[in-house]
């Protein structure tokens, strides 16, 4: 096989962002079958990675040792440098097809730049040392980073459709490869070491944040209803480093049949043990991926920075809980001191969720009676939505509040623009005069962007005879950039349109013409993009809006 | 007395004053034989030939050179240059000649008896008392880099014995660490004076090039306090026990910062909170571990237990003190003076504002210790205005103590030397009532002073003379008397205030700014314990010759090729580079351990 036919994803992150790029790894294997998937990640994560189905090969990098090399003090700069180019060879030595950046660390954008490679996308570095992000689906994955709340989409689905995986048809499931013996094992261990016959929930009450933790006193309160409601058993499970925490839990639970497996099994061990259990009530980590990979439900709880779509468990029937508290997900630059989020999803509520789950009893939107102990908390189910990609709807019937609309109507306009590559709905309808919260900024939102569109198509039109123009472009150039600083601004300020914003932000940023009439026509493109979607938000609220409203006359 | 260069325009002074000191022998003058050229004579041995003199140095010349294996044009010294003749040998042959005169009073007799204009003209003179002190001139030690051998002359072996080593030893402790580069760790006490100290010292390590890492603990300083308030009433061994725990706790996070840095020589401040342990653990690790006590040894006694444990020990005073730390088990002490940064004090104009605020015939800046409480009050009737803390509200004085004594930093502190006609300054003590008699360092004040071209009358001191020309470039008092005759002197002098002021900056700025001081102890650290081999960075030249390609040898050639490059200097101008300009892949690998670097992943 040519050397070109590699093709690069390069995953710098943890063991569940491994597991969720499955599906674009399996998609390019199937698209470019005489392609080799090279997946290169750190090295710690080697065994997650090699776990990785549609993957050839695994390159791993040695972080630590390249931190080491740059924290030397004393040596001479060509001899870091080329002792980093030795441990980044097994990366930079070859030549790709396509590579794609699933990171959004600044070494990451670098080492995109040293690639080489025909197509890249995601993060990277320019040749002068700029920002660039290419595809627009990565262009999505950067804005989830600044507005989670409103780019509910699904990691996993990002990653695909990132590397033209047209995983809104293929539905391609997470997958990871077993071997046969961990299997062997696990059923060994069920059958040897697990008493009883209740049904069996894995546990996983740590994370490798502390802030995405659920209260571990929650996890023994929901564990013991699930004990005595229905004979429940339980698997603690987790790392070395979590077998303290899960062993106190399981002590304290004291459920005939548990068993604490935290800390002895490896990774494919673990997969094969979850593969075994009937239900997962987790934190947003790595093994819920491997859950669900294995096709095990779960149940898991989106505090902190997690947002319910973003990360949640992929595929049918999963349930995230999602705290209702307008803070919620902090920033990852937030180290919150007082995580009342924990308290808002109570195990009350999860144990009531689990247990129609162990009955089998049908979970359908809308399904659950609102109830005291949802008070402070949302309940979505997972499933495959209109657009073809991975959706969550509430559980709780209750009326929906602002955010979600909010939410949905994000998901609509960028399932249109990037899913079916058409126009938003709404998008040539002016935003409706209206004085409330959101329509005053999508009205100046709207006006800013007709504005620079307006210049932009200006300098295009006369962009034929620039020399007899020189005053008006000077103006024109002179009002697209106040525009552009002024979206900027506003998405600062309003962060309902901030998702907007910031795509206009990321496109003007990675516009690649290097002649005035080229830079005018994606001007004019960049500006109308933020018009159609203005105009499509303003649009969809107000027919959610008509809906509410005609519903309670 | 202090080391001299001894300029064309100057030596009459010499010639004139020649001082009598009844240690050495009295110079004999008689005409040789042959030409009737002057020859010094000390207690019946002659210096040169009396029959020939000329001929005797042109051999003696001839002889030296040759085992010297040193050629025309380069740099050659005498050690004692007696009446100067082997030196003009060597200016005949074609060497640039320097000469090390170690006896005054050889070279006053020279000058009376030979016309040494033109012979200085051409020869490089230092006189020398002692080769310990050769740091202090910025001249000397650039006159010590450039020789390449030395030529003793016969005299010195036997006027003082030792001279001719230790001249050899220093010359070569300078020359070692002249293109030195090291990474240096300048270690901040948690509070007080050395603190200020502290970071002067790192602004001229970095003035001299060094990359430093200034490890301020000043931050933690108020953790001390606390413990004081928090136990007050209790037992003392309560505060003693969480003083210590703190002190390991700040030596603790003194050593994480020294190994992320990993510098070569680690500069510790009096007072700092670094435990033993630790100090042991950095010199194991090959780092040069070196104490600056810039205390008053009589008053702060923990020097006896600490002094050893350092590979070098810079007091501000000697004599005695020199002698005790031997005792101790420190072999290895130089005294090092204080000195003033000159980026912090320089002369300025004040506005018309400042002029009101801080200016004053007469002022006083520093804290309010025992002897100057009592001393000022002479002052008390007249326009004098006293800055800084520690002043005893309930006293008389305090009506002349400004804006309520606060804190004055060193910025404002500047603008009050400027401000100011009269800068009074009286060196602190806790017993005496005003000057104390065997005072013998010099404080900070005097050379920030100095340095702001600003006048001052000075406590006499015993160190002073040999860092300072008294009544040239500072003027002192020895008690009441003579300090109100010289207030109101030099009050009403306002030219000779100026003139004597621009003196001592001049002063200053050749061999008392800090940069100067850090030069020494880097020469200090060469002389007595290099650091180990290979914590030297390459040059930028040597980087080129060791087979670098032509991307990095395009890149190198943006840095001056004799000196060291740092990573952290290359990562810098890279990230530096103007948009539009392509980052060619070494640039990016450096870009990338650059952000590994400072955090990011």
């Amino acid at each position: 096989m040519a050397q070109s036919e590699n093709i690069l994803l390069l995953n710098l992150t943890r063991m569940g962002d491994l597991v969720q790029t499955t599906p674009l790894s399996v998609g390019l294997s199937k698209a470019y079958p005489k392609a080799s998937i090279v997946l290169a990640v750190v090295k710690e994560f080697l065994t997650a990675a090699s776990l990785v189905e549609g993957v050839d090969e695994v390159v791993a990098l040695d972080y630590n040792a390249l931190k080491r090399i740059a924290l030397t003090n004393g040596s001479s700069p060509l001899s870091m440098v080329s002792e980093a180019e030795e441990l980044l060879s097994p990366l930079l030595s070859r030549k790709y097809k396509l590579a794609i950046n699933l990171t959004h660390s600044p070494t990451s954008s670098i080492l995109m730049y040293l690639l080489d490679a025909k197509d890249k996308r995601g993060l990277q570095m320019t040749p002068n040392g700029l920002r660039s992000i290419r595809h627009p689906w990565m262009l999505l994955f950067h804005n989830f980073a600044h507005n989670k709340q409103i780019t509910p989409f699904n990691l996993v689905d990002i990653y695909a459709m990132g590397g033209d995986v047209p995983n809104h048809r293929e539905r391609i499931p997470l997958t990871i490869r077993v071997p046969e013996e961990a299997e062997a094992w696990a059923e060994k261990f069920f059958r040897d070491s697990l008493q009883g016959d209740g049904p069996v929930v894995a546990i996983q009450a740590g994370a490798s944040d502390a802030h995405k933790m659920w209260h571990p006193v929650s996890f023994i309160r929901a564990c013991r209803i699930l004990r005595d409601a229905a004979g429940a058993r339980f698997l603690f499970i987790g790392g070395q480093q979590e077998r303290e925490l899960a062993e106190k839990i399981h002590a304290l639970v004291d459920a005939p049949g548990s068993l604490v497996a935290a800390g002895k099994t490896d990774l494919p061990q673990l997969c094969a043990l979850l593969r075994r259990a009937d239900l997962m009530i987790t934190n947003d980590t790595g093994p819920m991926h491997l859950a669900a990979a294995v096709g095990t439900r779960v149940i898991s709880f989106a505090l902190g920075p997690v947002f319910y779509s973003n990360t949640g468990p992929y595929g049918e029937g999963h349930i995230v809980f999602q705290p209702s508290v307008s803070c919620a997900p902090c920033s990852f630059a937030v180290r919150c001191v007082n995580p009342e989020c924990k308290n808002m999803v109570t195990p009350e509520a999860v144990a009531s969720v689990a247990l129609r789950r162990l009955r089998n009893e049908p979970l359908f939107p809308g399904c659950l009676d609102d109830g005291p102990e949802f008070a402070g908390c949302e309940v979505f189910l997972s499933g495959w939505g209109e657009d073809g990609l991975m959706d969550y709807l509430p559980l709780l019937s209750r009326p929906r509040a602002f955010r979600f609309t909010l939410e949905r109507a994000y998901r609509r306009i960028w399932g249109e623009t990037l899913v079916r590559r058409q126009d938003p709905p709404g998008g040539d309808i002016p935003v409706p005069s209206r004085s409330d919260r959101i329509f005053g900024p999508l009205a100046a939102l709207e006006k800013l962007a007709s504005a620079g569109r307006g210049a932009a198509r200006e300098i295009l039109r006369r962009s034929g005879t620039p020399g007899k123009h020189l005053d008006m472009f000077r103006s024109r150039l002179s009002g697209i950039q106040a525009a552009s600083g002024k979206i900027r601004e506003l998405g600062m300020a309003i962060p309902e349109v901030n998702g907007l914003c910031q795509m206009f932000a990321y496109e003007e940023e990675n516009m690649k013409a290097a002649d005035l009439a080229g830079a005018a026509g994606e001007n004019v493109a960049i500006f109308g993009n933020l018009l159609r979607r203005t105009r499509s938000l303003a649009y969809l609220l107000a027919e959610e809006d008509g809906k509410a409203q005609g519903g309670s006359g | 007395m202090p080391t001299e260069f001894v300029s064309p325009d100057h030596f009459i002074r010499y010639a004139e004053s020649a001082p009598s000191d009844s240690t050495v022998p009295i110079v004999e003058v008689h005409p040789s034989r042959k030409d009737g050229l002057p020859v010094p004579r000390f207690a019946g041995k002659t210096v040169h030939s009396l029959f020939d003199p000329r001929e005797e140095a042109r051999r003696f010349v001839d002889v030296s050179c040759q085992r010297a294996g040193v050629r025309p044009g380069e740099t050659v010294a005498t050690v004692g240059n007696g009446f100067g003749y082997v030196a003009e040998a060597l200016l005949e042959k074609g060497f640039r000649p320097v000469a090390f005169e170690p006896c005054r009073e050889l070279f006053g007799a020279m000058a009376k008896a030979r016309d040494v204009r033109e012979f200085l003209r051409s020869v490089e003179l230092y006189l020398i008392d002692d080769p310990a002190d050769l740091h202090r001139s910025g001249r000397h030690r650039e006159a010590l880099g450039e020789i390449k051998a030395f030529l003793p002359l016969p005299y010195v072996s036997w006027l003082c014995p030792e001279f001719s080593a230790k001249l050899a030893k220093k010359a070569a402790g300078v020359r070692a660490s002249r293109n030195a580069f090291y990474r240096v760790s300048v270690v901040s006490p948690l509070a007080g004076g050395s603190w200020e100290i502290a970071r002067y010292a790192a602004n001229g390590l970095l003035g001299n090039g060094f990359p430093v890492d200034f490890i301020d603990v000043s931050g933690f300083g108020g953790v001390n306090d606390a413990l004081q308030k928090f136990h007050a009433g209790s037992d003392p061994s309560f505060f003693s026990s969480g003083q210590a725990a703190f002190a390991m706790w700040c030596s603790d996070r003194i050593m994480e910062r020294v190994n992320r840095f990993d510098p070569g020589i680690v500069l510790v401040l009096a007072q700092a909170p670094l435990s033993p342990v630790h100090v042991r653990e950095m010199r194991d690790a090959g780092r040069r571990v070196v104490y600056w006590f810039v205390e008053d040894y009589h008053l702060f006694r923990y020097w006896e237990n600490d002094a050893a444990n350092y590979d070098a020990f810079f007091p501000i005073q000697k004599g005695a003190f020199l002698r005790d730390l031997s005792m101790s088990g420190q072999r290895n002490a130089h005294c090092l003076p204080l000195a003033a940064d000159e980026t912090v004090f320089h002369p300025r104009a004040l506005s018309g504002k400042d002029k009101e605020r801080f200016g004053s015939p007469l002022s006083f800046m520093g804290a309010g210790y025992y002897n100057r409480r009592r001393f000022f009050n002479l002052l008390a009737s007249r326009p004098f205005k006293i800055w800084g803390t520690g002043w005893n509200k309930r006293e008389p004085l305090f009506r002349h103590v400004q804006e309520e004594g606060r804190r004055v930093d060193s910025f404002d502190t500047a603008k009050i030397y400027n401000g100011t006609e009269v800068n009074i300054n009286l060196h602190s003590s806790t017993s005496h009532e005003g000057v104390n008699p065997f005072g013998d360092f010099v404080n900070p004040r005097t050379f920030e002073i100095a340095a702001c071209s600003a006048f001052q009358l000075v406590d006499s001191r015993q160190l002073l003379p040999e860092l300072f020309t008294l009544e040239d470039e500072v003027t002192c008092f020895t008690g009441r008397d003579d300090f109100l005759d010289k207030v109101d002197y030099y009050l009403s002098h306002p030219e000779e205030r100026a003139e004597m002021a621009a003196r001592a900056m001049a002063r200053v700025l050749r061999e008392h700014t800090y940069r100067d001081r850090m030069r020494e102890i880097v020469e200090v650290i060469h002389e007595i314990c290099p650091p180990e081999a290979g914590r030297r960075l390459p040059t930028v030249e040597e980087m080129s010759r060791e087979g670098a390609g032509p991307e990095w040898k395009k890149i190198l050639a943006e840095f001056p090729a004799d000196r060291p490059l740092s990573f952290d200097a290359l990562l810098a101008d890279v990230q530096e580079k103007r948009a539009g300009q392509r980052i060619t892949r070494k640039e990016a690998m450096v870009l990338l351990l650059g952000k590994l670097r400072h955090g990011a992943i």
